[in-house]
């Protein structure tokens, strides 16, 4: 399988068919037993898994925000860890709350905040960086439809104005059909299907 | 050069700690217990020792002159005799001085004359272990009286001090295993409460070193706080002791080891301590390889 640079995956399948298993050989949470796993040109295997993941994103079901943190820090964070300097970090960080549409909210803690809003701040922390490639892990799965819609919309927007290369694992069949990018649906860990747009049945992408 | 990630490494530690205030409130309290255990057993040990060698020290023989014999005149003889380190003459006034600062000036004078006790001779050993053969020697010496030396105290005294020797080292070395154990449960405790963090750095791309040098300054300034804290109750205690053996033991009064050396240790051994449980607790938590 090869995914081009600036392209945007979906990966669908009922639970359990390997689409985390698949992102987990991408940042190098876990090793191939077979096979290369090639990203941005380097073989994942033989790259510090922390230099790779510095040109990632990643963002998963469960928001996993530091509670003490406002979302102004909790987002912060994920540059201030890689020693960012200061004003850069401020800069970015009033950039990406305006992205996730989180200006005014800023100074509240997770605790604070909706769940989809939650979701926001982990996708913000997600994209300070500047990630070339955006590994999403059912990352809509606990949200309701309207913040399942603001999370596709920021990401869309990441992918296109920086060309970012998105994988996202998904059960859910409308923003699959809405979206009408590159599916692929996976089997028993391998690909069964892989097409760009058309019509996706729920039970093909693996909804519940 | 860019000073800024030293600084950002060193808020983050504080913050961290203030974030954290109960795994960092708890990790304090059993490093603090841990070091008042380690340096407690260290200062009795310390002290059991002196105490023993102090009392040792006053196992001495002493040697009363035969009748019709002076007992300066035994001098010589004495000091000649293979074990003996010095000989000196007391004589009676100057027994019954030695005695007045231990049960006091007016009490002596109330219970004993001043001329009750006669002339004799005091005799160091130069091995006391040894002294059941020289004292025999001594007997033989022509002149010489009764000898009086406490040769079942005297054995008693030297088992005591070499089992402290002895034993003591094993027991340090087994207290500071112990301590370390505790050390690394309460960072273990403290990088098992941050493991969102962890998972935080790793994911944008932190190196183990880098999440891991977090957590040795952390350890590092926990382990300083406890053993300050750890330091500052031996002050006190060290004080309040040695004033109540002064008070109960007059003649040990100033005896005792001052409990500075054993701080300046529990100084020290507080942040190594933490520095090694950290490290340990957050290489099995990080890994060691860059995954």
């Amino acid at each position: 399988m090869q995914v081009a640079s600036g392209e945007w995956v979906f990966l669908v399948g009922a639970s359990g068919t390997g689409k985390t298993t698949l992102l987990k050989l991408l940042y190098r949470e876990e090793l191939a037993d077979n096979g290369r796993v090639i990203v941005g040109g380097n073989d994942v295997s033989s790259v510090p898994g922390s230099r790779l993941r510095r040109s990632m994103g990643i963002i998963f079901q469960t928001f996993r925000l530091l509670e003490k943190k406002s979302a102004f820090e909790n987002i912060a964070y994920g540059a201030e860890v890689l020693a960012t300097p200061p004003a850069e970090v401020r800069r970015r960080t009033q950039e990406i709350l305006e992205l996730v549409g989180l200006k005014e909210k800023g100074h509240r803690l997770p605790g604070e905040l909706s769940g989809g809003e939650q979701q926001r701040v982990a996708v913000g922390r997600a994209l300070i960086n500047r990630p070339k490639l955006i590994i999403a892990d059912e990352p809509t799965g606990d949200l309701d439809p309207e913040n399942t819609d603001r999370v596709i919309e920021i990401l869309d927007t990441v992918h296109r104005e920086q060309q970012a290369t998105v994988m996202f694992a998904t059960h859910n069949v409308e923003v699959v059909n809405r979206l009408a990018r590159r599916v692929v649906r996976l089997e028993e860990g391998r690909i069964v299907r892989d097409a760009t747009g058309g019509y996706w049945a729920a039970q093909e992408v693996g909804e519940p | 050069m860019n000073w800024w990630p030293v600084y950002y490494r060193l808020r983050e530690a504080r913050e961290g700690i203030a974030r954290n205030t109960w795994a960092s409130l708890a990790t304090v309290v059993l490093l603090t217990l841990t070091l008042l255990l380690f340096g407690g057993f260290l200062w009795l040990n310390a002290n059991l020792t002196q105490v023993a060698t102090l009392l040792e020290r006053q196992v001495q023989v002493r040697v009363f002159a035969a009748e019709g014999a002076a007992a300066e005149s035994l001098r010589e003889p004495l000091q000649a005799v293979a074990g003996v380190r010095s000989v000196d003459l007391l004589n009676g006034e100057a027994v019954y001085a030695q005695l007045a600062p231990v049960f006091g000036q007016e009490t002596l004078m109330n219970a004993l004359p001043v001329d009750a006790f006669a002339d004799s001779l005091s005799i160091e050993l130069a091995d006391p272990e040894l002294g059941g053969r020289v004292v025999e020697d001594i007997r033989s010496v022509d002149g010489v009286g009764e000898v009086i030396w406490g040769q079942g105290f005297a054995t008693t005294l030297y088992r005591i001090s070499n089992g402290l020797q002895k034993g003591g080292l094993v027991l340090i070395v087994g207290f500071f295993v112990a301590a370390l154990l505790m050390s690394l449960t309460a960072m273990q405790l403290a990088v098992l409460n941050r493991e969102v963090e962890i998972q935080i750095q790793r994911w944008v791309g932190v190196t183990p070193w880098g999440i891991r040098t977090q957590f040795l300054i952390e350890a590092f300034l926990l382990g300083l706080f406890s053993s300050i804290l750890a330091g500052a109750v031996f002050l006190y205690l060290g004080e309040v002791i040695q004033r109540a053996i002064a008070a109960l033991v007059p003649f040990m009064s100033g005896q005792l080891r001052s409990p500075m050396l054993v701080i300046g240790i529990v100084l020290f051994t507080g942040p190594v301590l933490a520095l090694i449980g950290g490290g340990l607790a957050s290489q099995r938590a990080i890994g060691t390889g860059d995954k």
